[in-house]
């Protein structure tokens, strides 16, 4: 009996978030953290050639306002700290892009002393962008996947970061509080 | 029973008793003055409606062959204001009753109840010689008190002696001139008497005493520069009593005396069936209220800001009364009453800031409001009172004023006092976020605590009359019909309902538009918490660019905006507002002092040349006077 | 009665609410096909709202849910006495001076919102918009007194009815200088360029709504429509005549917006200064020769 009350209103739930989840991926504001080249890319889909508003997708200039962290591009051992800032600072549900090859496996700096090779490691992200650099169209049926998963309610990544986030903590820790230089090697 | 008398006797007693038996105890001073102020009430409000009631007194004094008499006639008009200056000061006394238990209280207490014996002498007299007295009594005692027996405070305070003494003795002189075409000194029927005369452009000089007394008193344009020294030097719970109530004897004396004379075409000469010299004391109001609301802009201490405010305000009262219209005074006497509470409420607030943390520096305070909930609301409310915004009682007379204005057709004044009226919006904005809101100081955060109970009697009171007043304006213009009958104001302007504000160009039903707004207020108030969650952050997580706070020593300190609030404004502006006037009174200040360093040196010189001339000019005006 | 006026007001609230969120959606759809783009659809602004309402949100004391409460609440009030084609909750008839410091509120309601938000970026805004407020409020004024003075009356009601008889009485027709200066006037009343100091999202972090998230924003997304509403909806009582129905006026309304798009479009922005001088000299020089023109030639 209890169980058939706990399914129903997990149906109801369900229902509800599916109604909400369309709303919200047609309505995505983005705050983009440009940290290397990768953001000349967006100048085009934010104008007149690619027009990404048509998807109801803008940009916005603070994280209390933003849908989507779109992290442009390498982090490095400075720039992280204040993209998990960000990150933290937004209120769910929300999303990271990762653009371009350095997001996924540190791309051509990925020997660098100071790149941080995997973001994913650090702050939970939800779809990769490949290529380097990624090219508008990319970035937009990128979007567009986004846009699609949040809708079937898949892109769960804050809940992850919720659920693991002692993993994601020591993680970071590992990375902000190291004492001995990158240069003597070492996991990044 | 003797009212009057008992008033201002018991308040001389009291003084006396309280400076020489309880100088040193300040509880008992307070309790003494919250009953003296309390008892006085209720006898004043027996008087209501007995407005042929009078006391005479006798007396053994004569000028020339007219024996003086002492008479204090009851009149509606000092009624109202007699009844609000003893009610105020009671919820104030509350107030201070509570304050004195800080280091920065005074005992102001002797002085205070001379001051308002000397209110009774003023609004009742019947006579010049009475409301001079009681004039010259009620300047002396707030010099020291405003003076508060500091070095630091000299120059300050010095700007309201030499100006308000400058009054007294244009008062002087004008009661004089009065006396010498009217052979009377009862003001009623020199007035009637003055009016009989012919009129002529000489009489505009009989009344310029006059103008200069009150507008000082009132810190008119150009005499406006005594108010924000006077303010901020004063104790915290007394600036409340300079704004609320002392300038509004400078607006009870233009109604006494000029408004009459002047109504009745006194001064020859009409501008759109305005007298000629009342337009210009109009715009000399429009003026005032521009003018300080700009230098308001830029002031960081808080007193000092609303001081600026007051005579902004004091601006439109006189903007309304000069146009001496029974519309006009309807809205300049209903201003001055609206004007009295929520000022006098703003000042207790800000005393009780002062109180905690002993600062009026603006840029010094910041989130007080997290610690102080009640204070800030009660501010809240009488900024939006100040400002004239719809659900409180500033709205209310402002609407009348606007309406006496259009009346008249002055559209240009319509517009000039718009800018003023929006400029309140900037400073009483900046009042309130660097006062109450943003990041609260890490000094403030443990040791800022509401202030006791006792202290918010006087808040709560006020919160409720500047809402009660401004949904329902018939709360202060009912009882007062019979005054506006004695004027003269049309039917068609004399409130019909509790709540319907009458105008020349239409009407307003405060209530109705209190509902909607309240309907309004509901609505959203339940969609907000209808729909998702919210969750509390802490102040300093907030947005920084990505920069956690600490790797910068970014504290609350650095994270409140509170300097150079309006400077792209002030540095196009100010210049010029700041110069002109005050650069006139240093100077004027400047060269009296060597004015009377001269005089001085002529006693100083060994020959007795200076005496001999001195006592040749006293003997010569002498037999002039016998002479003339 | 009083529910009568309660539900005439929900109702007239749901409408302005509407038509506020319409004109953005649309607004955003005309800005895009100006700049050349697609633009999003012309509901896009509902789907932003009902996401923002259900989205999580922070706040740091309950001020800033006060502030927004005051501040939304205020200006639905104020709608409710703007006449829509001369529909009102009841029979205020749209009083000039309640309007003008009814809107207040709900600005006050915002400024204080965002100030309990500790971010220094909203005041540095809020303390633009209000030097902005005293530059545009002073021509506006003026126009308002020109029409105060015809009609004398104080109701936007008997403004509108004035103008009866054919578009040639209409009031933008007759008195062209005024109508001039009050369209410059509400164009820095809406925030559009050249006078948007206030928000510049790249300079302040969006100045006021730096700590707005979730449903404040949303909130505040509803409180942009409707002030859209109720400044377009004066100007259009103010000049372009009766209203003979709804749809006439709302037309009317969206004319008046539309034009503000299209300067909003293709302009730079004002220096914080320079707009309150701008705004103190020609806008308020055409109020003033309008008036010397109308009552003293």
């Amino acid at each position: 009996m209890l169980d058939k009350i706990q399914k129903d209103r997990e149906k109801r739930q369900s229902a509800w978030e599916a109604v909400i989840n369309y709303f919200r991926k047609r309505s995505l504001y983005m705050l983009h953290y440009c940290t290397g080249c990768g953001a000349i890319e967006l100048p085009p889909i934010m104008t007149s050639r690619w027009d990404m508003e048509r998807f109801g997708i803008a940009p916005m200039a603070t994280p209390r306002q933003a849908d989507i962290l779109l992290v442009t591009g390498y982090a490095s051992q400075k720039t992280i700290k204040r993209l998990i800032y960000t990150y933290e600072q937004m209120p769910n549900p929300k999303w990271v892009l990762g653009f371009g090859s350095c997001t996924i496996n540190g791309g051509i700096y990925w020997d660098s002393y100071n790149v941080i090779n995997k973001l994913d490691r650090y702050i939970p992200i939800d779809l990769f962008i490949s290529g380097c650099m990624p090219r508008p169209q990319s970035i937009l049926s990128a979007m567009k996947k986004l846009q699609e998963m949040i809708g079937k309610g898949e892109a769960k990544g804050y809940e992850r970061y919720k659920q693991n986030y002692e993993w994601y903590k020591k993680n970071q820790r590992k990375l902000l509080e190291r004492e001995t230089p990158f240069l003597d090697g070492g996991e990044k | 029973m003797i009212t009057f008398g008992t008033i201002v006797i018991l308040g001389i007693l009291i003084s006396l008793i309280i400076w020489l038996f309880f100088r040193e105890n300040k509880v008992i001073s307070w309790i003494l003055f919250i009953l003296y102020t309390g008892f006085s009430f209720v006898l004043l409000l027996r008087l209501y409606g007995q407005w042929q009631y009078y006391e005479a007194f006798k007396s053994i004094i004569y000028l020339g062959n007219i024996k003086i008499k002492f008479t204090l006639q009851n009149n509606m008009l000092g009624w109202i204001f007699a009844i609000l200056i003893f009610g105020i000061s009671f919820f104030n006394g509350l107030f201070s009753l509570g304050f004195s238990k800080s280091k920065y209280s005074k005992n102001i207490v002797p002085l205070w109840t001379l001051i308002l014996s000397a209110s009774i002498l003023i609004l009742f007299a019947k006579d010049f010689i009475l409301f001079f007295v009681g004039w010259e009594y009620l300047t002396w005692p707030v010099f020291f008190i405003v003076n508060q027996g500091k070095k630091k405070f000299y120059s300050d305070s010095m700007y309201y002696f030499a100006l308000n003494v400058l009054g007294g003795m244009a008062l002087m002189l004008g009661i004089w001139l009065v006396f010498k075409n009217t052979q009377t000194l009862d003001i009623k029927t020199s007035i009637s008497i003055l009016l009989s005369h012919k009129a002529s452009i000489h009489t505009f000089w009989l009344l310029i005493p006059f103008f200069i007394a009150f507008l000082v008193k009132s810190a008119a344009y150009p005499f406006h520069v005594w108010a924000p020294r006077a303010h901020s030097s004063a104790p915290a719970d007394f600036s409340p009593f300079i704004s609320g109530i002392m300038i509004k004897f400078g607006i009870f004396g233009i109604l006494l005396f000029i408004y009459p004379l002047l109504s009745k075409g006194f001064i020859p000469g009409t501008y759109h069936g305005v007298p000629t010299t009342a337009y210009f004391l109009s715009w000399l109001g429009i003026i005032t209220s521009i003018v300080a609301t700009v230098l308001a802009f830029s002031e960081n201490n808080m007193k000092r800001l609303m001081a600026y405010s007051s005579v902004a305000n004091v601006g439109y009262i006189l903007t309304a009364i000069f146009l001496t219209t029974p519309l006009g005074i309807e809205g300049g006497i209903f201003h001055t009453i609206n004007h009295m509470i929520f000022k006098v409420i703003i000042f207790i607030t800000l005393a009780a800031v002062y109180f905690r943390t002993g600062t009026a520096d603006m840029s010094k305070l910041g989130g007080i409001a997290y610690k102080m909930p009640i204070t800030f609301m009660t501010f809240l409310i009488g900024i939006i009172a100040a400002a004239g915004i719809f659900p409180m009682n500033g709205f209310t007379s402002k609407w009348i004023i606007f309406q006496a204005i259009l009346e008249k057709h002055f559209y240009l004044m319509a517009v000039a006092m718009f800018f003023a009226s929006t400029g309140a919006f900037l400073y009483l904005y900046r009042a309130l976020h660097s006062i109450f809101l943003g990041q609260i100081k890490p000094e403030h955060r443990d040791s800022v605590k509401e202030v006791p109970f006792l202290m918010q009697i006087p808040m709560w009171i006020g919160m409720i009359l500047i809402i009660s007043i401004g949904v329902f304006p018939g709360l202060v213009l009912k009882p007062l019909i019979p005054f506006f009958n004695s004027i003269g104001l049309p039917a068609k302007y004399i409130l019909t309902s509790l709540s319907k504000l009458p105008g020349s160009f239409g009407q307003l039903n405060t209530l109705n538009a209190a509902i909607i707004f309240g309907f309004a207020a509901v609505l959203v108030t339940i969609l907000f918490f209808v729909v998702a969650k919210h969750h509390k952050k802490p102040f300093m997580d907030n947005y920084t660019a990505g920069e956690d706070p600490k790797d910068w020593g970014v504290d609350e300190n650095r994270y409140q905006f509170a300097y150079g609030f309006y400077q792209p404004f002030e540095k196009k502006f100010l210049p010029f507002f700041k110069r002109s006037v005050d650069m006139f009174w240093q100077y004027f200040g400047f060269y009296t002092k060597h004015l009377g360093e001269w005089f001085n040196n002529i006693f100083k010189d060994d020959n007795n040349f200076g005496y001999i001339a001195i006592i040749g000019i006293v003997i010569i005006f002498i037999f002039g006077g016998f002479v003339l | 009665m009083i529910f009568l006026i309660l539900l005439k007001a929900f109702l007239i609230t749901l409408w302005v609410v509407f038509i506020g969120l319409l004109f953005l959606g649309i607004g955003r759809k005309i800005t895009a096909r100006i700049q050349k783009r697609y633009g999003p659809p012309f509901y896009q602004q509902f789907i932003d709202v009902i996401k923002l309402l259900a989205k999580e949100s922070i706040w740091h004391h309950w001020i800033m849910i006060l502030g927004a409460i005051m501040a939304l609440g205020g200006l639905i009030a104020t709608a409710l006495h703007v006449p829509i084609a001369g529909i009102l909750p009841y029979d205020s008839n749209g009083p000039i001076f309640l309007v003008l410091y009814l809107s207040a509120i709900g600005y006050l309601g915002m400024a204080m919102g965002v100030s309990a938000s500790g971010n220094p970026n909203a005041p540095l805004g809020i303390g633009r918009a209000l030097t902005l407020m005293l530059g545009y409020e002073i021509p506006f004024a003026a126009v308002l007194i020109i029409f105060m003075g015809l009609t004398k009356s104080s109701y936007f009601l008997q403004i509108a009815q004035s103008q009866a008889g054919g578009i040639l009485h209409w009031n933008f027709i007759r008195y062209p200088l005024a109508f001039i200066g009050a369209e410059i006037a509400v164009q820095a009343m809406m925030a559009e360029k050249p006078f948007d100091q206030m928000i510049a999202p790249a300079e302040i972090a969006s100045g006021p709504l730096v700590e707005w998230p979730g449903k404040f924003l949303g909130l505040g997304m509803i409180q942009m429509g409707v002030s859209v509403f109720i400044e377009t909806a004066i100007i259009t009582n103010l000049f372009l005549g009766p209203s003979h129905n709804i749809l006439d006026f709302t037309l009317k309304q969206f004319g008046i917006y539309f034009i503000a798009l299209c300067i909003n479009a293709v302009m730079p922005r004002f220096k914080i200064e320079n707009a309150a001088i701008y705004l103190w000299t020609i806008p308020l020089g055409l109020g003033l020769l309008q008036m010397l023109i109308t009552f003293v030639l």
